[in-house]
């Protein structure tokens, strides 16, 4: 799990690495989306994190997700890889 | 621990918020435990963590107590504002934290607070979780006064000097050499932050200054693995835990406390 896990456990977010990345999948499934536009779902699943934070949060798990080849990147969007 | 009291013994407790002269005299709000009864009964400074001054920590506080201890858990977010724990914790993320200088202040105050009381037996442990282990390391380094300290996975007692920060100026670790009480650690061989490379180091450190401390390493448990709201709770590692974090505290303060052992 890697930078994600870790900055999971350093911000003691309310999260596991593996529901962080299905919240950024789910985000996605009913169309593309800016990480910034994603910020306010993963807020609303752990108020005790901050903007900032929530976005270091979606990076990581977006390059995660690509790594793993379940999401792509075009213009700052993010798409389900087909 | 668990269960270890008997059906006839009288029990009860009082719990409330209270205020406090925390750092530099600044009036600050706390959550106060106590059982109920002449004492005298050992201390714990209740150190709350990065999600803040929230529930979870209240529930604590009264778990202590039920064991025959007088909790005081500081509000560290208090300079943040109020509103509910979440809100003000990400209040306080946004600005950087707490800063260190204001809980070793907090801490200190807290542990003259017990001291003070009436029913105390003299004796007073600092114990925190998650940012709340680091500072309660941190505060045991920083203060003399503390019996005992216990940090369950404080991250970010070792720190890459790009790390600090005004608020976290420098690593806990940097300060080993003057802790001055005996340490427990509690931690949890999947954590990330602290890794397990991360707590040798500051076990080394611990053993190269001769200073007194116990690690317990726990297996299939990650950050947190205490918090029973969370996916990473693990009562089993937790049940061991907790037993031993009071077999640590009993032996260590419980000697002067006649009512409850």
């Amino acid at each position: 799990m890697g930078i994600l896990q870790y900055l999971i456990d350093h911000m003691c977010a309310k999260f596991t690495a593996g529901m962080m990345m299905d919240l950024v999948r789910e985000q996605i499934a009913e169309g593309a989306l800016t990480a910034d536009e994603i910020t306010q779902a993963i807020i609303e699943r752990d108020r005790s994190l901050d903007i900032a934070s929530a976005q270091t949060l979606i990076k990581a798990a977006v390059e995660q997700l690509v790594d793993a080849g379940y999401v792509e990147i075009r213009d700052d969007r993010l798409y389900l890889a087909v | 621990m668990w269960n270890e009291f008997t059906t006839a013994a009288y029990e009860g407790m009082l719990a409330e918020s209270v205020t406090m002269q925390g750092d530099g005299g600044e009036w600050i709000n706390a959550y106060c435990s106590r059982p109920l009864g002449a004492g005298p009964y050992p201390g714990i400074v209740l150190v709350h963590h990065l999600p803040g001054w929230d529930e979870i920590y209240r529930e604590m506080a009264r778990r202590f107590t039920q064991h025959g201890y007088v909790v005081i858990c500081p509000n560290l977010y208090f300079r943040f504002g109020h509103g509910m724990p979440q809100e003000v914790a990400a209040r306080a993320r946004a600005a950087g934290g707490v800063a260190d200088e204001l809980v070793v202040g907090d801490c200190k105050a807290a542990m003259q607070y017990l001291r003070a009381l009436p029913y105390s037996n003299g004796k007073v442990a600092i114990i925190g979780t998650c940012s709340g282990g680091r500072h309660a390391f941190l505060v045991a380094c920083r203060t003399k006064g503390f019996d005992v300290a216990v940090d369950c996975w404080g991250g970010s007692v070792v720190m890459a000097p790009e790390a600090l920060t005004p608020q976290q100026p420098v690593a806990p670790i940097d300060y080993t050499e003057h802790l001055s009480c005996p340490l427990l650690g509690v931690f949890g061989n999947d954590d990330q932050s602290p890794s397990p490379e991360q707590v040798n180091r500051h076990e080394e450190e611990l053993k190269k200054h001769g200073k007194s401390y116990t690690f317990h390493r726990h297996d299939g448990a990650g950050h947190g693995f205490w918090y029973y709201d969370r996916l990473n709770y693990r009562p089993q590692q937790s049940m061991d835990a907790w037993q031993k974090v009071f077999t640590f505290l009993n032996q260590n303060l419980q000697n002067h406390n006649a009512e409850r052992q």
